[in-house]
This record gives structure tokens, sequence and C-alpha cells, in this order.
């Protein structure tokens, strides 16, 4: 009790900076056909069809194994641009996103110590953290052909 | 006991306020902006990027782990020049800012550290030359 309280003391001390990536949206004007994806506004006039939100879940298992669509491609890629097809829209503009609770280098580090330490004690299995990315956007259909 | 605290609120009010001046603009320097690039600008998107700081504040001021959001800026800045942007467009902050009375009140109970944390997101861009002139 006392060893976790002070590594979570130094940890917080050490502090640690996070990062997540997520690949490219669209270009500006758009290189390929298909759905127009992008954090700002449509470069071309556009009808609003309505908003969407959606929010990825997984697990991320010993520090370093990322299970599930806690990633920020994964909420885009697959329930967003499913979400705009289904309403009829063919862009997603003001794509706003957020990784609710990324882990720092030093957290996963620790993640991946301490379940390395139960497996060889035999006391308690390998730690698992729920993961959650937050995805909203409002969904457009562009008017005619233009992009 | 209370009337002090009470005291000590009013004094400080309640509001939280955190701030970063960007620094003076530069050719070499990628572009942080929390708009759009202006219309008719050309661009491709290179990616989108999130850097969390995390870590605790020491008796109510002392940020050791610098989680303040000049730090996150000069995070975001980082990875725009490793992924080799021209800029960040529709720049995000979250942060919870602690106000001074709650300051002050972890200066009182130092021995337990506030956490602290800021996030900022947005979408790595690189200019197409033809409009690279025009933005900067």
């Amino acid at each position: 009790m006392r060893r976790a309280l002070l590594s979570s003391l130094v940890l917080g001390l050490l502090g640690c900076s996070a990062v997540s990536k997520g690949s490219a949206l669209s270009a500006v004007p758009s290189r390929e056909p298909g759905m127009f994806v992008s954090t700002g506004g449509a470069p071309a006039p556009y009808v609003t069809l309505g908003f969407v939100q959606v929010r990825g879940y997984g697990v991320q298992v010993a520090g370093f194994a990322d299970v599930g669509h806690a990633t920020l491609d994964g909420p885009i890629r697959n329930a967003l641009l499913a979400e705009a097809a289904r309403m009829g829209g063919n862009g997603v503009i003001h794509v706003e996103f957020l990784d609710e609770n990324p882990s720092t280098e030093i957290e996963r580090a620790q993640a991946a110590a301490n379940s390395i330490q139960n497996l060889a004690s035999g006391r308690g299995g390998v730690e698992q953290k729920d993961r959650y990315v937050t995805v909203t956007g409002e969904v457009i259909r562009f008017e005619g052909a233009a992009r | 006991m209370r009337p002090l605290a009470t005291l000590m609120l009013l004094l400080s009010g309640c509001t939280a306020s955190t701030f970063t001046r960007l620094p003076a603009p530069e050719a070499s320097r990628p572009f942080i902006t929390a708009e759009g690039l202006p219309a008719g600008t050309a661009y491709d998107s290179v990616g989108i990027v999130q850097v969390t700081r995390r870590g605790v504040l020491v008796f109510g001021f002392a940020d050791p782990a610098g989680t303040e959001l000049d730090a996150a800026l000069a995070d975001l800045e980082m990875e725009a020049r490793k992924a080799g942007a021209d800029g960040v467009v529709n720049a995000r902050v979250v942060k919870q800012p602690w106000t001074l009375a709650e300051r002050i009140a972890g200066a009182v109970l130092f021995f337990a550290p506030f956490p602290s944390e800021v996030t900022m997101t947005g979408e790595l861009v690189r200019l197409r030359r033809e409009s690279a002139g025009g933005v900067k």
C-alpha cells in the first residue's frame, strides 16, 4: 500500500506526456472521391443533415496492448463515417475528438511492470485499463458535385 | 475557521483562469490556430494529434510535471515538426484550472497533491506550395 502511494506520488511529480495520433483527414481541395472529413469547415456549399457523436471503447492490456476501438482512427474511420453514410451524407466537418484517458509512457511502463510482477508472484493478473475516445462531427451533403 | 475560509473565497473569487502566449511568428516555426485556414487555401492533412500532460500540483502552486498550457503547446509544436507539418489548425484545449482558493487549500493540505492535466488536440496540415505564401 505504502509502495503504491509512493510510486503514484513519484509519477505525479515526474509527470509525463501522452501523444495520441490519427491518420490524415481530407485534403482541400479534396484529392480523392468518397467521404470528406475535416476538423474545419467545408470548402464548398453544403446542406447540414445532422450531428453525430461516437464513443469508442477499448481496453489497454499490461500497459501496451490496445484492444478495441479506443484509438483516434477507430471511431472516425468506422462508426463516424458509417453513421454519416447512413444519414445520406458525403462529408463530416467540424470533427472534434478527445482521447479521454491516454496513458503516459511512465504509466504504461508501470502497468507492464505490475503485470509482470503479478504474474511472477502468482497474485493478481495482468493490469487492464478501460479506454475511451469520443468523436463528434457535423454531417453534411455537398450541393451538386462541388467539393 | 469557517469565517476564514469564507473570507478566503470572497477575496479570491471563484474564477480560475489560465493562459499562454503564442511565440512570435517565425517562418521556421509551425503555426498553431484554433481556427481553420482561410477560404481558398489549399492544404493536405497530415493527421490528427492529441497531446496530454499529466502530473500533480504540489503545495497548490508548484507544477513540477509541467501541466500548464505552454507545456502542451510546446508538445503540440514538437509533434507538428516531427510530422513535417506546416502547422496545426482547429486546435482545442481541455484543462480544468484550479481556483486560487483551491490552490491555497492545496498549500495547506500539502500532503495531498492535486491532480493536474492539460490536453490539446488539433489537425496537422501541410500547405500546398501554391498557397503557402498567403497564410503565414
